[in-house]
């Protein structure tokens, strides 16, 4: 017998139809507050900036590839990540090919960015098979100025990265083995989602989103809140060619 | 120029600010919420039910295929449908990438739908999917799990 409460499927209709009106409070809050991140005031980019893609350079308006939305994950991948990715990042970055399609047939152009040069993005990216554009920040103000890394000096200056850093918990020490990073520059990128829009030639950036959010999450995360058993807090992610058996 | 209302990075940070503690208070109660779910009491299953599966008839349990928790998705694919529901085979195309994380955590997703297992393996071909995908026909699995609108069997 499982330790869990066990129920006649009459007490599970009754306590399942209890949490649908939760869930159904929650669902119209959600959409109040979707309502209100469109309602944020665009802001244009009057700065240039160039990335290196694996089609060459381009500027910030080429990135959005004729779409008028441009949806951009920055994946924790800097340029003193010896050994790839942030393995959390990169379990995250496995689910877009999945919407790829879905995404550009509905005007919105889906990419990749991170800080290390494009030659080891493009590596990495046949390493998992991805098929997103993959484009590299690399020497580019860009990321410092959507705060999407940090300088070493800002690092420095914020307590709670400095405290990760000087005594990291057992995860993150982990975590900059598999990175081949040390904290102190493994922790100055900054992962989660960043929004522009395209119009009559101007571009806008309209959001950020960035960890720790629950939409800068798997798809996996989102289904594993569905499964009957909880992850231990402490689980890693390891990335999907590296999993111990 | 754009008809949206636009603004200075100034005005942007504190519209930001303000809707972020939104966003936290909505993720605190999606916690909770998250929380109550995993409080449903279980239901023992009983009744024997059957699929047919790409490895032949199995029961629920073998569906697990090992491991300790099974989620399936419902996928809208009835005898009559010559083809399934668009809308499932958007999520569907999500499912491939993710199934071995899943895997790596104790769970096994694959996919349900009632019609005859033949023409659910000749439309995860077409799709490129590799998913478990198991046909309830001849079972009432569904509508007992209250996944299919047909009605109750009285």
């Amino acid at each position: 017998m499982p330790k869990h409460r066990i129920g006649t499927r009459e007490d599970w209709q009754a306590a399942r139809d209890e949490l649908a009106k939760l869930e159904a409070e929650q669902g119209e809050r959600n959409e109040e507050i979707k309502r209100k991140r469109r309602a944020l005031p665009w802001i244009p980019v009057e700065k240039e900036y160039e990335f290196d893609t694996e089609e060459g350079k381009k500027t910030l308006a080429e990135l959005f590839d004729g779409r008028s939305q441009l949806l951009a994950y920055n994946i924790m991948y800097g340029p003193d990540y010896e050994l790839g990715a942030c393995p959390g990042c990169t379990n995250l970055a496995d689910g877009f090919d999945g919407v790829l399609l879905h995404l550009n047939k509905r005007d919105v152009t889906l990419i990749c960015f991170s800080r290390a040069p494009i030659d080891r993005l493009a590596a990495y990216k046949k390493r998992m098979g991805w098929r997103f554009p993959y484009v590299s920040t690399y020497g580019s103000d860009f990321p410092f100025d959507f705060g999407l890394a940090l300088t070493e000096k800002q690092a420095e200056q914020i307590p709670e990265v400095k405290e990760m850093v000087d005594n990291p918990p057992e995860e993150l020490q982990f975590w900059s083995k598999q990175t081949g990073a040390e904290l102190k520059d493994g922790l100055r990128e900054n992962p989660g989602y960043i929004a522009f829009a395209r119009e009559n030639g101007t571009v806008y950036h309209t959001y950020t989103v960035t960890a720790p959010d629950p939409f800068v999450s798997t798809f996996f995360n989102f289904l594993l809140e569905r499964t009957p058993k909880p992850l231990p807090a402490e689980t890693p992610a390891y990335r999907k060619d590296e999993y111990p058996d | 120029m754009t008809e949206h209302r636009t603004g200075t990075r100034k005005e942007w940070q504190a519209a930001r600010d303000e809707l972020l503690a939104e966003e936290k208070e909505l993720t605190r109660r999606h916690d909770e919420l998250a929380r109550k779910r995993r409080e449903l009491p279980w239901v023992p299953v009983e009744a024997e039910y059957r699929f047919e599966t790409a490895a032949g008839t199995k029961s629920l349990a073998d569906l697990f295929d090992g491991r300790s928790q099974l989620l399936i998705y419902h996928f809208m694919f009835g005898p009559g449908y010559e083809a399934g529901c668009p809308v499932c085979s958007s999520i569907a195309d999500n499912l491939d990438p993710n199934a071995v994380h899943l895997k790596a955590r104790d769970v096994t997703l694959i996919c349900s739908s009632r019609a005859p297992l033949e023409k659910l393996q000749r439309y995860k071909e077409r799709m490129g999917w590799s998913f478990n995908w198991v046909s309830t026909v001849g079972s009432d699995f569904h509508t007992a799990s209250s996944a299919s609108c047909a009605p109750r069997k009285s």
